[in-house]
């Protein structure tokens, strides 16, 4: 069996993939946005000025402002922000535990394998966002709580994904001779395994990192997610929510957003899909239910 | 003549896959075309029949029967129904899972005669290839492989073509099979005075089945001839390659009585136990390897041989320590193995494996020389430098320059890569090597090269081989001792010149009379 090698000219393939192109390029957009709210935003959001709320944009509020008058450009920035590192970290998580866990479980298989896999169907039995709720309602609704239990939902993912590309690599003759030359199963899947199967994990991380800024939006829109005065997008939405018939726009900005980032995030991933092995492609679309 | 090709060439982009080649084909002539992966035999041959794949750009002529193949689809299709019938190499993907072997073929009948005659023609097919009437109530999963392509064959001949195109028939059967296949197909050809193209990289199979032979390289004809002229007075070297690599160097048998027993396996069997942990159904566990007991003496080279599922492969695996065995003992080097799922550092290197597809058996993500300083792992007391010197050395032993060590496997030849694949088996110097059909994946005119590299390594390093293999003509090249293996047993065990001349077991002789 043949796969993609030729890592330069795979990536040199991917850049002219159109898909990936624009998403990649609008990602990095919101992404420099959050990143420049941590040390400047065009107006400070923790002063309430509630005597310029409501107003529509203008030179001095780009965005406008919110029913307590802070900047929406502002808040905007910072909800982004709130929102990428919950869902980075949470995709964090799940690598972290979740390869690992996948990758001993093709290589050790019996008992440990299927431990994990029932603790999998365990956690997939339940749909993740309710099991958020339930996670967040008992210690508490806080950003950390959110990356918390978005996290533990990754955790299955990655070892679903990670296992299934394990398994196929874990046939080669290649694995054997590693074997042959005493390698013990542990060092097999750090050296041989989690290298071949990569790009499976990249593409899987872009396809969670947008789910991931999906649940923390809806943790925050059911008041289970960040707390004020933090923001993030969620949170606008629902702040914005009983005033959506006089102002709309402050619901539809955090929305608007919300939805450039996970279409950009998923054409990113698409491209990636499709630029790293199509083949192995279908099985990541298979298990990116989270 | 009933098929003229002119000039032909076949590209794709703007190499070309055919590059002008031209021959022609009278009516119940056989004509088998010969070329290594790559050469464009396949190519040439769906030109034939215009079924190129999209994007394929063709020029020169074509003529069938007197008359250029028509452009349009419909008469093209017209003319493949009515003329030409064509067998591909994986009889079971070209056969419909669902359908009842004689409803796929009265399907080809239907198209070409009154519905009436249909049964009678399935029945009078199935018995003209060498199947029994009750076959045609099965479902292509319940026939064996030699049966599916018998199957393909009588769908190929539904329209009594002129002419038959077979693109590798034989090359997913074992020997054996093949043999009947061939058999059939020269008996078919005979009685229906029937055109064949024969496609091959088996210079052997085209020589018994055909009149004149084709040798296509890289695109190019380089030589066509009879194929008593091909074996006898090859003309273009490349056909002296593969004419030689065909033929069988036996060399003296080399005298190892002096030489200690360096392995022995007793009485090793392996049992599958098919029931999965928890799992309700109870099934019969599987015997693989039953009872089986030989011995290896220093630096000589035993065969094991045998059908494809007579356990062979599974020995071999045992005996590298990547399976432990079910019961019985190896010994090797004084030091009993075989009771422990591991095997102790010091016997691990001296146990190494070569396997049979080069192209599975390195990490990709891996530079070469990662892969081959990998065994070295084994020995306690290398430095850095000493390994680098021990990869050297063995690169260098199976003729590959050391600026090699820094590529990565897709940059190597098949060829190169069983070069590379040995140099890892030898790099920590083992006693016994175990060699998996180490040609078997590779291109004909390559596989001398790597048995003359195996039989000068064995002399001038001293090491025992192992070989798993299902060629006979291949094994008595390298080996010393021959055991003929049948569902997990040993049948035969011999030196070649006793399995070549005085075969005892049936399967062995069965095994003889397939060779071609």
């Amino acid at each position: 069996m043949k796969y993609s090698n030729e890592n330069k000219s795979v990536f040199k393939k991917a850049w002219g993939h159109l898909n990936l192109r624009i998403g990649v390029f609008g990602t990095l957009i919101f992404a420099l946005m959050a990143i420049v709210s941590i040390f400047w935003t065009p107006h400070d959001i923790k002063y309430l000025d509630i005597s310029n709320r409501f107003l529509g944009p203008s030179a001095q509020y780009l965005l406008g402002t919110d029913f307590f008058g802070r900047d929406m450009l502002s808040m905007l920035m910072s909800g982004a922000l709130t929102s990428f590192i919950v869902a980075l970290v949470a995709v964090g998580i799940g690598l972290f535990f979740g390869v690992p866990l996948g990758l001993l479980a093709a290589s050790y298989g019996g008992l440990f394998e299927w431990l994990v896999l029932r603790t999998n169907d365990f956690l997939f039995a339940f749909p993740a966002i309710i099991s958020a709720i339930i996670i967040t309602t008992i210690f508490g609704p806080s950003a950390i709580n959110t990356i918390i239990a978005i996290g533990i939902f990754n955790i299955p993912v990655f070892a679903r994904v990670a296992r299934g590309g394990a398994l196929s690599i874990i046939s080669h003759d290649f694995v054997a001779a590693s074997r042959l030359s005493g390698r013990s199963n542990f060092s097999i899947s750090f050296v041989h395994l989690l290298p071949n199967i990569a790009s499976l994990l990249i593409v899987q991380a872009s396809v969670q990192l947008s789910l991931g800024i999906l649940a923390e939006a809806s943790l925050s829109y059911i008041g289970l997610g960040t707390q004020p005065p933090a923001t993030s997008l969620g949170l606008m939405l629902k702040e914005a929510q009983s005033l959506f018939l006089l102002h709309p726009m402050l619901a539809i900005l955090p929305g608007l957003t919300i939805i450039f980032i996970v279409i950009f995030l998923n054409l990113a991933g698409d491209g990636l899909r499709d630029a790293l092995d199509p083949r192995l492609a279908k099985q990541g679309s298979l298990e990116s239910a989270g | 003549m009933l098929v003229e090709v002119k000039n032909l060439f076949i590209s794709f982009g703007a190499k070309p896959a055919v590059d002008g080649i031209s021959f022609s084909i009278k009516a119940g002539e056989r004509f088998g075309l010969i070329g290594e992966s790559g050469s464009g035999k396949s190519l040439t041959a769906l030109a034939l029949c215009a079924l190129l794949p999209s994007g394929a750009k063709l020029a020169g002529d074509i003529i069938f029967n007197d008359k250029p193949l028509p452009a349009s689809e419909k008469q093209m299709a017209k003319l493949r129904g009515n003329n030409i019938g064509i067998i591909f190499q994986e009889p079971m993907s070209a056969l419909n899972p669902l359908m009842k072997i004689k409803a796929q073929i009265g399907e080809a009948i239907k198209l070409h005669f009154p519905k009436k005659q249909t049964k009678n023609r399935v029945n009078k097919l199935l018995l003209e290839v060498g199947l029994e009437l009750r076959h045609g109530n099965r479902y292509p999963h319940q026939l064996s492989g030699g049966q599916r392509q018998r199957v393909m064959i009588a769908i190929a001949l539904a329209a009594e073509p002129k002419l038959l195109i077979c693109d590798e028939p034989t090359s997913a059967l074992d020997l054996i099979t093949q043999k009947t296949i061939l058999e059939l197909l020269d008996k078919l050809c005979q009685d229906r005075k029937m055109a064949l193209l024969f496609i091959s990289h088996d210079l052997k199979a085209v020589a018994s089945l055909c009149e004149n032979v084709g040798v296509l390289k890289s695109g190019k004809l380089v030589e066509v001839a009879n194929s008593k002229q091909i074996f006898e007075n090859p003309k273009n070297d490349y056909t002296k390659i593969l004419v030689n690599a065909a033929k069988v160097i036996v060399p003296a048998l080399s005298d190892l009585s002096t030489h200690n027993i360096l392995f022995e396996a007793k009485n090793i069997t392996k049992v599958f136990n098919q029931n999965a942990w928890l799992s309700l159904t109870k099934q019969e566990p599987i015997i693989a390897v039953n009872n089986v007991s030989f011995s290896i003496k220093t630096s000589q080279a035993v065969a094991l041989v045998g059908p494809s599922g007579c356990g062979k492969s599974t020995l071999a695996r045992m005996v590298v320590g990547l399976m432990q065995p079910s019961g019985g003992r190896f010994r090797l080097l004084g030091e009993n193995y075989g009771d422990k799922p591991h095997l102790d550092r010091h016997l691990q290197r001296e146990l190494s494996l070569v396997f049979q597809d080069p192209y599975n058996s390195f990490n990709p993500r891996q530079k070469v020389g990662v892969s081959l300083a990998e065994p070295l792992r084994l020995s306690h007391s290398s430095s850095k430098d000493n390994k680098l010197k021990a990869v050297i050395e063995a690169i260098e032993l199976v003729g590959l320059s050391p600026d090699f060590l820094n590529r990565y496997p897709h940059e190597f030849s098949g060829g190169q890569r069983q070069r590379l694949a040995i140099a890892r088996a030898i790099v920590s110097k083992p006693a016994l090597i175990v060699l998996d059909e180490p040609v078997s994946a590779l291109d004909v005119s390559i596989r001398g090269e790597i048995l003359d590299l195996l039989n000068h390594l064995r002399f001038s390093l001293g090491i025992s081989y192992l070989l798993i293999s299902h060629d006979l003509d291949m094994v008595q090249m390298i080996c010393d001792e021959i055991i003929i293996m049948q569902s997990g047993k040993i049948v035969e065990k011999a030196n070649p010149y006793d399995i070549f001349n005085n075969p005892k077991h049936q399967l062995t002789k069965d095994l003889l009379a397939a060779r071609l």
